[in-house]
């Protein structure tokens, strides 16, 4: 006799149910609090950041007011670039820092290749922007890649750094 | 049920923090046990069940009523499995080097004396790649356009994975069941 076994899993059992470790509930909280607390640092970046594409935006319409006395090169061309030297140089240092952190090369490998990709896309950008420097689209989407990658060093960062915690409380109770 | 849930969902989408805990009340075991299928460890099971309610309660804003939230809760809980497997080392890219037969089948009968138990028993034995696609598809009854998402991997990918898990779920199955006959 045979049957079709898709049909054993149809529904969902819950008998066969391992239980959670005592504690946990107790420790998701303080991780639910502790993201909390993180949450309201948010807005702050949020504020920058609108206040960044603020100020580019008003640059922009300043030069596209006087686009015919500013010719040479464009001083919000200079501004950019200011504002991206700013920028690699944090994206540098994180990274310098994230490498510390940890050893696992994977790890470092994957994000080198996201960073790279990133990177990439930067230099597209970077091409239109030089054939259309008021378009404020563009402008966005540059500071946009920057942040994200400053952010993505920042992100994995935090989360080895808990691990490393959370090794060494393993540690402490062994 | 359900709407006692939505009604919950809304608070955590305000931020909520008794609401989020009631969900976590009401879903955590059954997420813990989704996230032990994938994952043998059971700290590892238990942390990346609660980054998933975490993630989940981060990105609730996106939930909509269109899936009901244990599924979609479910979905993220095995993304971050399938996550943590990849940062142990097993690469799902590592499916597709491999020569690709499209072979579609639908034949799942198997002998009606194996119980279920055995069968999941089994497929916990399997090589890490036949163990997470079976999982995916027998398990959580995940379709091959889903599996491919999860894993990111192509869908034929997914059908010949499939394929060659099924055989070998079988064919241990058949040793397993005849040592026992004899």
């Amino acid at each position: 006799m045979k049957r079709d076994i898709r049909e054993l899993f149809e529904k969902e059992d819950l008998e066969a149910t391992q239980s959670l470790a005592k504690n946990h509930r107790k420790e998701f909280l303080q991780k639910l609090e502790s993201e909390a607390s993180n949450k309201s640092l948010k807005p702050k970046n949020l504020i920058l950041k609108i206040a960044a594409i603020f100020i580019i935006a008003l640059m922009v319409g300043y030069f596209v007011i006087n686009k015919d006395e500013a010719e040479e090169i464009s001083p919000l061309v200079a501004q950019i670039e200011a504002v991206e030297m700013e920028y690699l140089e944090s994206i540098q240092a994180e990274w310098i820092n994230f490498i510390k952190l940890t050893d696992d090369e994977n790890l470092v490998k994957r994000y080198e290749k996201r960073l790279n990709d990133l990177d990439y896309d930067y230099q597209v950008t970077s091409e239109n922007f030089k054939k259309d420097p008021n378009n404020i689209l563009v402008v966005e989407s540059l500071i946009t890649n920057l942040q994200t990658r400053l952010q993505l060093l920042k992100d994995i960062q935090k989360h080895i750094k808990i691990l490393n915690q959370k090794n060494e409380q393993n540690e402490n109770t062994i | 049920m359900q709407n006692k849930v939505n009604q919950l969902i809304k608070k955590c989408k305000r931020g909520n923090q008794v609401a989020q805990m009631q969900i976590y009340d009401s879903y955590c075991n059954a997420m813990y046990n989704v996230a032990l299928r994938y994952l043998k460890n059971e700290e590892d099971a238990k942390d990346v069940m609660q980054e998933g309610f975490l993630k989940a309660f981060l990105n609730i804003e996106y939930y909509e009523e269109t899936a009901t939230f244990g599924s979609w809760l479910k979905r993220i809980i095995i993304n971050k499995c399938i996550d943590m497997i990849r940062k142990h080392q097993f690469d799902t890219k590592s499916l597709e080097n491999e020569n690709l037969h499209i072979v579609d089948d639908n034949d799942w009968q198997f002998e009606s004396s194996i119980t279920k138990e055995q069968i999941v028993k089994t497929i916990k034995q399997l090589p890490e790649k036949y163990r997470l696609v079976i999982t995916l598809y027998l398990i959580e009854g995940y379709d091959h356009e889903e599996i491919s998402q999860i894993l990111d991997i192509a869908i034929k990918t997914s059908r010949t994975q499939l394929r060659r898990a099924k055989l070998q779920l079988q064919e241990q199955l058949k040793t397993q069941y005849n040592e026992a006959r004899y």
